[in-house]
């Protein structure tokens, strides 16, 4: 009994943590999309809350906290409450199996925890997939439950997006499946150390540096695809605020609408946390080892691995702003047709050839 | 022309009331017996020697001591002869109806609810005869007719829209629209649609973010396709045209400014111009060109102001501040020159109101030299962007033949490859003083408008250097007593100034009795004033032609079967400003 | 297509071209806009902002009630009523002198139109109120304006030019016709 009430505290601590570092990166981006945005518009972004508006976030929460919170006559209310709780639980579990740094076990009271991931489950990349696509659920409630023919264009518009592209990610992620030969995210990460060239984006096998296992065209599939996972332009079709005034949001205002937008900046960390476990070697530094190994320090060594592994997440973040600044929206046409017509046939041809090379040149 | 009218009179007889040709302002009008209006109309656009394929603007005049009380004004252009002519009927008092020229030119449909609208007077044979910028419910009458007054009676809309709290609330709002409303949005009433009874109505606008002010379309859509589209105009409806009857000539300037708010300088180059043409002053070459100067300056601020919205529709989000930071610059010029950023009021009658220093000329040699860099930063973003040109080759075609017979002009025009730009045309200013290019589309697709309005920006900016070059000392005021005020230093030192000055501020300046149409290349199209004089301070009847009213009609046409996403392209292709729309 | 066009293709070429671009703007970060409460741009002379009456350096208030501003006025702001000065038969001057602001087009033709110059455009803008009747002005709440925008007065207009001298037939504290 004791034991499973020590398993239950821990897990709640690390799940309390893990909660915190996200729900942080959440209010960290909306600042940062704003300031960047603005930067690279000639502009400065919020300025008057705090000093260089850095505590605009947290306005942001306290607004949209006491707003008032408005329900469309006609809604289905039940339906109209639950989207965005849907939509926010949903971005928020998938965290779950992301391990944040290396597969470290700690010791507590005859506990074998492991830290950096809540849950070392081994169908981890599954358990993200099958998350994602409920996701999708709570967007297309969201527009159908709002009664406003806004609402319901944009949550289908997003039913279909997510359905075509969610597609071009999983057959992406084979490839990656095939080289690592493990659904955990943990032993997928693991599979990559050694340093830049043994990341999936390169594959290099453990034993040389050729990378002949490139796992580059998914990468980039994987990385489209994520976009407009997380409908963010140029796949921001489901919310494109020109045509269809916030889509599937329109009717929404207050804290719904908060859940909403946290929901789809954490969507954004989780795809990047993903891309970044998955391709870019996770928690591994591009060089073999870490560098306080090299100095003595090994029992630190797990500071330099989440560092990098944050490093790379933030640059995916990055990636986002920065294609919201550049480019244009897709035209829905055009989107349903780059999925199906350019995506799917680049990511099937990929599983094809790392089948292949897997097969005449095995890794190890 | 003489040709022309001896035709007109051998077809038809005992339909040509009078002709009338004012040499001074180089004018054609011709009185039609209203009966036989249509068949006029017909030929007119039919016979080779005419050839008017291009209507121009219609317009309705109230007289109401005559017995045929109202005239109905027909402006027509030949854009292969170049000429123009102005076809006037009268009708009585008495159940006006006339017959619509909608079959011949499509853009009559809306220039002719508007004379409904505002007038009274019913076209026979019109599709859609409905109230186009004042509410459908609109109970008055009809505001321009003399008996009218300019305050209103005081109407208010029945629209009930707040909402009753002492009756219960509706749970479930079946539909906003009620089904007999329904049938007027829908395609051809009576007639089976595509054989589906699942379109969605759509409403969108007037509180919308992308319909460029107020502006409301009513969509049916399958799935996400345009099936119709109706334009429902008028939010932003001033009624300036009555309430330019009530001011003098100078006193309608600062209207003006209100027209196409982005662009005040060409409207009030357009109306200015109208003025002198009435007046038949000529103005001093140095106010020439600052005129033109100015103007080619709004310009490249309207055609940024069009390629940030354009591409900020398009999602395009970092266009727009940086068009917008252009923009900045040249306002700030404007701010220098007359004090005022939007609202310029700069152009008087017979000259401009302060002069183009050398310090301007400096800013602006300056802003000449960057500005090309700066063109080829939102080119970086969008000129060979894959989603731009996805976005904007192939949607909203629109063939030469439509556009002429839509009365399009100005970039939506010459997107379609008719190569007419008043400049060149008409040349006034001194635009035939410098060299300089027309830049004609190929497909009329948005992005050939797209590309036609980069490209008219880079001729602005040739024209204004070579105007800087050539710009001559000089009076920047004509000297005309009885129209123009004497110069201000003047005023208490020299009894006639002192006068005049008094005579032109209280009573205004007495045109002679006449009337003229006068058209100017502004950003967005053709902008014509069309002025009745009856030798009073005030003008009789001010007509606004505004390009974007008349783009409005072809919406339906370019809309139909595109997505909702090009609805968003269609509206920024267009450049449209509701300011100058709803008038 | 060429092989130059399909390895842009491929490579997404003028896309990143465009987030070059984007790029360059955010290390070259130079804000064009301004934190406007904070700082204001300076504007220039010319500038047509609030409308205000005007002084002599004496103190007098230079309108002398003529209605041209009133007349010149296209959309009705202003409405004079004018009197004669108190004991000097021959001079007039406004009793009372009204502007609607709310009405105001910022046009700028009443300015044109006073032949005396009692009119000034300031460069004041923040006019912005919680009602509306605060913006129905009457004289000296438009004399204010004009004194704290325009330190530096004119002289009497009688003082300012030696013609004057020439119609001065009654006033024998300006100049005098030379005999």
């Amino acid at each position: 009994m004791t034991e499973l009430g020590l398993r239950l505290a821990v897990s709640f601590v690390q799940i309390l943590a893990e909660m915190s570092i996200v729900m942080f990166t959440v209010a960290v981006m909306t600042l940062a999309e704003r300031k960047v945005l603005g930067w690279m518009q000639d502009r400065m972004g919020p300025m008057e809350v705090g000093p260089y508006g850095i505590l605009q976030p947290l306005a942001d929460g306290v607004k949209l906290f006491f707003k008032e919170d408005i329900v469309p006559a006609g809604a289905n209310k039940a339906m109209f409450a639950l989207a965005p709780m849907l939509t926010m639980v949903v971005s928020m579990i998938g965290f779950a199996v992301i391990p944040f740094g290396p597969d470290m076990t700690l010791d507590i009271g005859g506990l074998t925890i492991k830290p950096f991931v809540v849950a070392d489950i081994n169908i981890g990349i599954l358990y993200i997939l099958a998350i994602a696509s409920i996701g999708a659920y709570g967007i297309i409630l969201g527009g159908w439950s709002s009664n406003s023919k806004y609402s319901l264009l944009g949550g289908l518009r997003s039913a279909a997006q997510v359905i075509s592209y969610e597609l071009n990610v999983g057959l992406a992620i084979v490839g990656v499946l095939l080289l690592s030969g493990s659904l955990s995210l943990v032993e997928i990460t693991e599979a990559q150390a050694g340093g830049f060239w043994h990341w999936f984006v390169w594959g290099a096998r453990p034993d040389g540096f050729f990378p002949i296992h490139t796992q580059v065209f998914a990468f980039v599939v994987f990385v489209i695809a994520g976009v407009a996972e997380t409908n963010r332009i140029p796949f921001d079709l489901p919310e494109a605020e020109s045509e269809l005034v916030a889509g599937f949001f329109t009717e929404y205002s207050g804290m719904k609408f908060a859940f909403f937008v946290s929901a789809e900046y954490a969507s954004m960390v989780l795809v990047s946390c993903v891309a970044a476990a998955l391709f870019l070697g996770g928690w591994n530094a591009p060089y073999p080892g870490t560098i306080f190994e090299y100095i003595g320090f090994q029992q630190l060594a797990w500071i330099e691995h989440i560092v990098w592994f944050a490093a790379k997440v933030y640059f995916f973040l990055f990636m986002f702003i920065w294609l919201r600044a550049t480019l244009p929206r897709l035209r829905y046409d055009q989107l349903m047709r780059f999925g199906w017509k350019v995506l799917l046939p680049i990511a099937l041809a990929n599983i094809i050839i790392t089948a292949l090379t897997v097969y005449f040149f095995p890794r190890g | 022309m003489k040709a022309l009218l001896d035709n007109l009179k051998a077809q038809f007889p005992d339909a040509i009331l009078a002709t009338r040709v004012d040499a001074a302002r180089a004018e054609t009008s011709v009185s039609v017996a209203a009966a036989r209006l249509l068949d006029i109309a017909r030929y007119l656009h039919d016979a080779p020697e005419a050839a008017f394929d291009h209507l121009t603007d219609i317009c309705s005049v109230d007289y109401p001591e005559d017995q045929m009380r109202f005239e109905v004004v027909y402006h027509l252009h030949s854009l292969p002869l170049q000429q123009r002519l102005r076809l006037k009927a009268r009708i009585a008092e008495e159940d006006p109806a006339i017959a619509s020229v909608t079959g011949i030119w499509k853009g009559a449909n809306f220039l002719e609810r508007e004379v409904y609208d505002m007038m009274g007077i019913r076209f026979s044979g019109h599709p859609d005869l409905r109230r186009i910028l004042l509410p459908e419910d609109y109970a008055e009458g009809y505001p321009l007719r003399k008996d009218f007054p300019a305050e209103g009676r005081g109407w208010r809309s029945q629209f009930d829209f707040i909402p009753r709290f002492d009756e219960a609330p509706m749970d479930v709002v079946e539909s906003e629209i009620s089904e007999e409303t329904k049938d007027t949005f829908r395609t051809e009433p009576g007639t089976p649609g595509p054989g589906r009874k699942e379109e969605l109505l759509l409403n969108m606008g007037p509180q919308h973010p992308s319909t460029h002010g107020v502006l409301r379309v009513v969509l049916m859509l399958d799935g996400e396709r345009v099936v119709k589209a109706t334009p429902d105009l008028g939010y932003l409806h001033r009624g300036v045209e009555k309430l330019a009857e009530g001011l003098t000539y100078m006193q309608m300037i600062p209207h003006t400014d209100r027209l196409d708010y982005v662009c005040a300088m060409s409207n009030n180059y357009a109306y200015v111009r109208a003025v002198e043409k009435l007046l038949e002053i000529t103005v001093p070459i140095r106010a020439e060109y600052v005129r033109t100067i100015v103007a080619e300056m709004q310009r490249i601020i309207g055609h940024l102001f069009w390629l940030g919205t354009q591409a900020l529709d398009i999602g395009a989000m970092t266009v727009f501040f940086w068009t917008f930071r252009e923009r900045e610059v040249l306002l700030d010029m404007f701010e220098k020159l007359c004090g005022a950023r939007l609202t310029l009021n700069y152009y008087r009658i017979g000259g401009v109101d302060s002069d183009f220093t050398p310090e301007l000329v400096q800013r602006m040699r300056a802003f000449l030299d960057i500005f090309p860099e700066k063109v080829k930063e939102y080119d970086s973003l969008i000129a060979s962007n894959r989603i731009w040109l996805g976005r904007t080759k192939n949607v909203a075609l629109l063939s030469a033949e439509d556009a002429i017979n839509f009365g399009c002009t100005g970039p939506v025009l010459r997107g379609s490859g008719v190569a007419y730009d008043i400049r060149k045309a008409e040349p006034y200013g001194v635009y035939d003083k410098v060299e300089w290019e027309v830049p004609v589309g190929k497909n009329g697709d948005t992005y050939d408008r797209y590309w036609i309005r980069m490209e008219e920006m880079r001729q602005s900016a040739r024209i204004i250097a070579q105007c800087l070059d050539q710009l001559p000392e000089g009076p920047i005021m004509a000297e005309a007593p009885q129209y123009i005020p004497p110069p201000k230093e003047l005023v208490m030192r020299d009894m006639e100034s002192l006068i005049h000055h008094f005579i032109i501020y209280t009573q205004g300046i007495k045109p002679p009795k006449a009337e003229t149409y006068c058209s100017t290349e502004a950003p967005k199209g053709e902008l014509g004033f069309f002025i009745v004089s009856d030798g009073s301070p005030r003008p009789y009847r001010l007509k606004i032609r505004s390009p974007s009213f008349v783009h409005m009609g072809a919406f339906d046409h370019m809309a139909r079967g595109y997505l909702i996403s090009d609805v968003i392209t269609i509206f920024g292709t267009y450049d449209v400003v509701m300011g100058e729309c709803d008038r | 297509m060429t092989f130059k066009a399909w390895i842009r293709t491929i490579t997404f070429y003028e896309l990143v071209v465009g987030m070059k671009a984007t790029m360059s703007h955010l290390l070259h970060y130079k804000p064009i806009t301004m934190q406007y409460p904070h700082e204001k741009r300076a504007l220039p002379d010319n500038y047509r902002g609030m409308l205000s009456l005007l002084r002599y350096d004496d103190g007098t208030e230079k309108c002398v009630g003529c209605d041209l501003c009133e007349a010149a006025c296209p959309s009705r702001v202003i409405r004079v009523v004018s009197a004669e000065v108190p004991g000097e038969p021959t001079k007039r001057y406004s009793k009372e002198y009204y502007m609607d602001m709310t009405r105001c087009l910022f046009c700028g033709l009443c300015v044109d139109a006073c032949p005396v110059d009692a009119l000034g455009m300031t460069r004041e803008y923040e006019w912005s109120v919680y009602d509306k009747r605060q913006l129905h002005l009457n004289k000296e709440q438009l004399l204010a304006i004009g004194d704290r925008s325009f330190p530096v007065r004119e002289k009497q207009l009688e003082l300012q030019h030696p013609n004057v001298a020439f119609f001065n037939v009654a006033f024998k504290h300006l100049p005098q016709k030379p005999d």
